[in-house]
């Protein structure tokens, strides 16, 4: 469904995305990440046609970006990162402009707002929303024509933890019927609970491309913490046990007798994040 | 490039609701018609017994004709010289009369006559008196002579002996200030704010604000077209702009509102200042920016028009602006009513304004709605 090949986007001497790669299947989850100023946003600007690549190829549903961007807009809705409504209308207005646009009947935007839990507050104007029913608002807008493509950028962001589960289960079932969801964000928890695969970019480049269960899988440390005491002091001790030393340091603070505690340390998809992209904390 | 009109009324309706919410740009538009309406009680010609005597030397067909064209609402008369009494070369009129004189051409010694002479004649100080009676007689002559009537005529007191004639243009342009300050300069300023109010301020400040929110770039994401976009604001803010011009006209010179010519330079003036301020919106990021330089566009007309009076080099820098050829047509055209075919500076106007298009299409393409 979207077909990135050797994409390159510079400003001026800075190169943002340099050489990505990468496709997307029909239906996935598409979880793509990055620290800050990785290259997320402007490969995102590229996929929704707004930005021109420097050099490299893009096709979505087959037709190439920025190209054939006119071809593509019915079939794809874009969620940004910073809300963009318009703040004299109301909610509702608001997504019967954008109906009107794509040709959608009026009773879609009264169904979006109850699906989004917004329908109690579509007559209020925009301006009077919080940060989280603007969010909502903005999925609402971009759902409305039923998009066979949907990229979100920070979906979840500002959500209270009822609305995020709402939108992680909307998500879930789009896909499930078949839409293709490309989504950018720093919650590693969701991305673990809800991607099918994920790309990792780091400093423009592609650094991994799997599921998030690989990834831990693969990169997974099996780190113990030590707590012992020696000469009437206490002792604190990280110690990996892929490492055949520090397994048979283990064991032996274990067979002295002198341990007051171990606990195994967790490794999730967020650790994996980190060690990939250089940001372990030391 | 395709324009959709379903498209174009639901971005044009948006763009009425938008500016229903948006009271000050309404209350603005209210403003100025309020000036006009001002103006226009300030400047009315105070109901008098004034009349109005058309005193012609020679008979002719033209003589003729301007008495089957006469005004039901003023009074005037059409007398030959014979019958008004002399005072030395004067004639000599009633009480709260003014009068148009119409001497016969003079015939020079290689037998070329020279233009019909005519001679606005006032009583007192204020030449607008005769406004009345002018807005009758230039049209009737028009209608008669065809463009441009072969005229020399004069304005001058009740009285005052004859001065060397000149042609309508090279009255207009060796005007005093005073005599300039009329309704007609009133009027071609009243509608230059407006189209500068309506269509680049107002563009700027909705379009920046676009831009800034990011609502540009959702409504591109759509099936709607840039070009769609581009349409749908040119017809809202020409809507406006032409809807607030005809409020202005009907106030001060209702006459006016009936001249096709006024109308294509008021259009084209109003789509120059839509380029301009749409090449604003797209080379600014920020709405305070755009609106900043909005307003040093303004000043900048200015002090160029009046550096032009001062160093001819500027007279080179006007002849880039499209205000160097609108502004006297308009003010042409409210004096005296002129054709098309012999408007001078259409054609100049006419090409910078699709410069400017071009440039503003380009741009808002490339930059604009991102």
């Amino acid at each position: 469904m979207i077909k990135i090949d050797q994409l390159v986007v510079r400003y001026g001497d800075f190169t943002a995305v340099d050489g990505l790669s990468l496709s997307v299947r029909p239906g996935e989850l598409f979880g793509f990440l990055g620290p800050n100023g990785a290259g997320k946003s402007t490969t995102m600007k590229v996929l929704i046609g707004i930005l021109r690549p420097s050099s490299g190829t893009v096709e979505i549903a087959g037709y190439r970006i920025p190209e054939q961007l006119g071809k593509i807009k019915p079939i794809f809705g874009y969620v940004p990162d910073t809300e963009n409504h318009i703040e004299e209308f109301t909610g509702r207005q608001n997504l019967e402009l954008f109906a009107d646009l794509y040709s959608v009947s009026r009773h879609v935007v009264d169904e979006m707002l109850l699906r989004l839990e917004l329908d109690e507050a579509a007559d209020v104007l925009v301006r009077g929303y919080s940060k989280g029913m603007r969010k909502k608002l903005l999925l609402a807008r971009e759902l409305l024509h039923s998009p066979k493509i949907l990229y979100l950028d920070e979906p979840t962001a500002n959500l209270d933890s009822h609305s995020t589960e709402l939108v992680r289960r909307m998500l879930r079932s789009l896909t499930q019927s078949g839409v293709t969801v490309f989504v950018t964000t720093h919650n590693m928890e969701e991305v673990e609970e809800i991607c099918d695969r994920v790309a990792i970019l780091s400093h423009g480049k592609l650094i991994e491309c799997d599921t998030p269960g690989s990834f831990v899988a693969r990169y997974a440390e099996h780190k113990v913490v030590v707590r012992y005491e020696k000469d009437q002091q206490s002792f604190r001790e990280t110690l990996n046990l892929a490492e055949e030393s520090e397994r048979t340091r283990l064991a032996e603070l274990v067979q002295r007798g002198n341990c007051s505690g171990i606990q195994s340390r967790d490794f999730n998809f967020d650790d994996v994040f980190r060690k990939l992209t250089g940001q372990e904390f030391t | 490039m395709k324009i959709r009109p379903r498209m174009i009324r639901i971005l044009l309706l948006r763009e009425c609701r938008r500016l229903w919410k948006n009271p000050s740009a309404v209350m603005l538009v209210g403003l100025l018609i309020a000036i006009s309406l001002l103006v226009a009680t300030g400047g009315a010609e105070p109901k008098s017994e004034m009349r109005c005597w058309v005193v012609y030397w020679q008979d002719s067909d033209w003589i003729d004709q301007l008495k089957t064209r006469l005004p039901e609402r003023e009074e005037i008369h059409i007398e030959p010289a014979s019958r008004f009494p002399r005072a030395g070369e004067h004639l000599v009129y009633p009480k709260n009369s003014c009068a148009i004189e119409i001497r016969p051409p003079r015939v020079d010694s290689d037998a070329e006559a020279t233009p019909v002479r005519i001679t606005y004649r006032y009583p007192g100080k204020d030449p607008n008196v005769l406004m009345p009676y002018l807005r009758w007689f230039w049209p009737a002559s028009i209608h008669y002579f065809g463009d441009a009537p072969p005229f020399l005529q004069q304005t001058l007191p009740i009285g005052v002996p004859l001065r060397r004639a000149v042609t309508p243009l090279e009255n207009l342009q060796d005007s005093s200030v005073a005599d300039l300050v009329t309704t007609e300069i009133t009027a071609t300023a009243l509608l230059f704010v407006v189209q500068f109010f309506t269509c680049c301020h107002l563009l700027v400040s909705l379009t920046s604000q676009d831009r800034e929110r990011g609502t540009l770039t959702a409504l591109a994401l759509t099936p709607v077209s840039i070009a769609e976009i581009l349409t749908a604001r040119c017809l809202f803010h020409l809507t406006i702009s032409l809807g607030a011009s005809s409020a202005v006209l009907a106030i001060l010179q209702p006459s006016a509102l009936a001249q096709p010519l006024l109308w294509i330079v008021l259009v084209l003036t109003s789509l120059g200042m839509m380029a301009i301020g749409t090449t604003i919106a797209t080379l600014c990021r920020t709405q305070t920016t755009a609106g900043l330089l909005t307003l040093s566009y303004m000043l900048g007309v200015g002090v160029v028009f009046y550096l032009s009076t001062q160093f001819p080099a500027f007279d080179w820098v006007k002849l880039g602006m499209f205000e160097r050829y609108s502004l006297p047509l308009v003010y042409l055209n409210l004096k005296l009513p002129l054709s098309i075919t012999r408007a001078p500076g259409l054609i100049p106007l006419l090409l910078l304004i699709m410069t400017w298009l071009t440039v503003a299409a380009i741009l808002f393409r490339r930059y604009g709605w991102r």
